[in-house]
């Protein structure tokens, strides 16, 4: 794969707007997730992340999702350097990727028809329930006119979308590609996940401990990547190898391997196959909780690595399997990292990141 | 319908304010009780257009059962908070009626 530099990165996690705050999240470590009014846990972004009268005034009826991803792409944007009034408009491609899409809007109209019937549905709650709809307002705030596209694959939303910025890139049809994730919690997901999955009622994920029957606490939040194949543009290194596989070991040659934690994915003890004692491991879901695009927020924390050279803590190592794991942070040279994500039938996902 | 808006309009503005803070983005970061009962709500004033029109129209529907069929009623009707909480008063009377 012909690498695909990172220009600029947005993200809006539990701890707020910006990567600043992401990154002060990977050095301070685990805190408690928020409780909502019917106690249930989640790592949620607080209302406060999403007020920005520039950006709004673009997108004044967009709903929650929608906003979550605007934002973080905007971000993308002003993170690399760019103005937004300066881009090359036509050369920009637009990605997002989520498992879930924007289910709380869908869900309100649904409640909406069994409530009032169907003539009293707001049109415009409907048009937000459609999964594309927040790659247009993307599109639409920024005043891009390239191609505009929403992944859904579950599991690999996120990978399968850096698969398809690389071939935009390859075929050369663009120069820049603005490619991320968006993924929203809900009361009815919080239900759904208190229901049918196990939460950890201490608030604590323990992804390294590769349990048969993990524990998670939802989570939720935007990253976005603007990336390029101009090397020249690199900010935070780039993306280098992209492997959804049943049988893949991953590779040997990296500095730090970081698992997550999708929720939804069944046992962690795929990860014992790929990890070894050699190689240091790191997990950091358990700052911004379990959603199964989470892999984009490893991508980040993987990419502030590389540029600081600097590896930080995992945020829980409680129950750790006898992995090198990371344990402090540290200064330390980093070359390589991969980014390690699994499905319900065993499958792995890889992401392997350069300096 | 709900009966408790028959009379009072004061109540009546109070929950249309409300409601157009709550279902119109635009709106969204203003108090309600910033609302002013006689400040236009399309164009100047609060700015709201022909798509926050059709919204109201379905917030009629929802919340009073109230039903617009006539646009050259709805233009004079959503002209202000003032005059939509007396169309409200006034369909929900006849109804009673």
């Amino acid at each position: 794969m012909k690498p695909v530099f990172i220009e600029g990165i947005g993200i809006i996690s539990t701890r707020g707007r910006g990567l600043n705050k992401f990154e002060q999240a990977l050095k301070e470590g685990w805190v408690e997730p928020t409780v909502s009014a019917d106690g249930r846990k989640a790592y949620r972004v607080p209302k406060d992340a999403l007020i920005d009268y520039n950006i709004l005034k673009k997108v004044k009826r967009s709903d929650r999702f929608s906003r979550l991803t605007v934002f973080a792409a905007c971000d993308a944007i002003h993170n690399s350097g760019l103005d937004i009034a300066d881009l090359d408009k036509s050369s920009i491609g637009i990605i997002v990727a989520t498992a879930f899409g924007p289910h709380a809007t869908i869900f309100k109209v649904l409640e909406d028809i069994i409530d009032y019937g169907e003539k009293k549905v707001s049109p415009t709650t409907f048009a937000h329930s459609i999964h594309n709809a927040a790659a247009s307002y993307v599109a639409s705030a920024l005043g891009c006119t390239g191609p505009v596209m929403t992944t859904t694959q579950f599991y690999f939303s996120f990978q399968q979308a850096l698969l398809l910025a690389s071939s935009w890139l390859n075929e050369g049809r663009l120069k820049k590609v603005l490619v991320g994730i968006v993924d929203e919690c809900s009361p009815a997901m919080e239900y759904i996940c208190e229901e049918k999955l196990s939460v950890a009622q201490n608030g604590k994920m323990s992804p390294l401990s590769c349990l048969k029957q993990p524990k998670f606490v939802p989570g939720e939040g935007s990253a976005f990547f603007l990336v390029s194949h101009d090397s020249k543009k690199k900010k935070y290194g780039a993306f280098t190898e992209i492997e959804i596989t049943g049988d893949s070991h991953g590779w040997s040659d990296v500095d730090l391997s970081i698992i997550g934690t999708n929720a939804m994915g069944g046992s962690e003890e795929v990860y014992k196959d790929v990890l070894n004692e050699g190689i240091p491991v790191a997990a950091y879901s358990s700052i911004y909780g379990g959603f199964m695009t989470g892999n984009a927020f490893e991508c980040v924390a993987a990419a502030l690595m590389l540029k600081n050279q600097t590896q930080y803590a995992s945020a829980n190592v409680d129950g750790a399997e006898s992995w090198n794991v990371v344990e402090k942070s540290k200064k330390r040279e980093l070359n390589q990292i991969q980014c390690i994500s699994h499905n319900n039938k065993r499958q792995l996902a890889f992401i392997k990141m350069m300096k | 319908m709900n009966n408790s808006y028959k009379n009072d309009l004061t109540e009546i503005r109070q929950k249309v304010k409300q409601l157009l803070v709550s279902n119109l983005g635009q709106l969204e970061m203003l108090d309600p009780a910033e609302i002013k009962d006689d400040v236009a709500l399309f164009g100047e004033g609060l700015g709201l257009d022909s798509l926050d029109a059709l919204e109201i129209v379905v917030l009629l529907q929802k919340h009073f059962n109230i039903e617009i069929k006539d646009m050259n009623e709805g233009r004079e009707v959503f002209a202000t908070v003032d005059s939509l909480s007396r169309f409200i008063q006034m369909n929900a009377s006849k109804d009673e009626n």
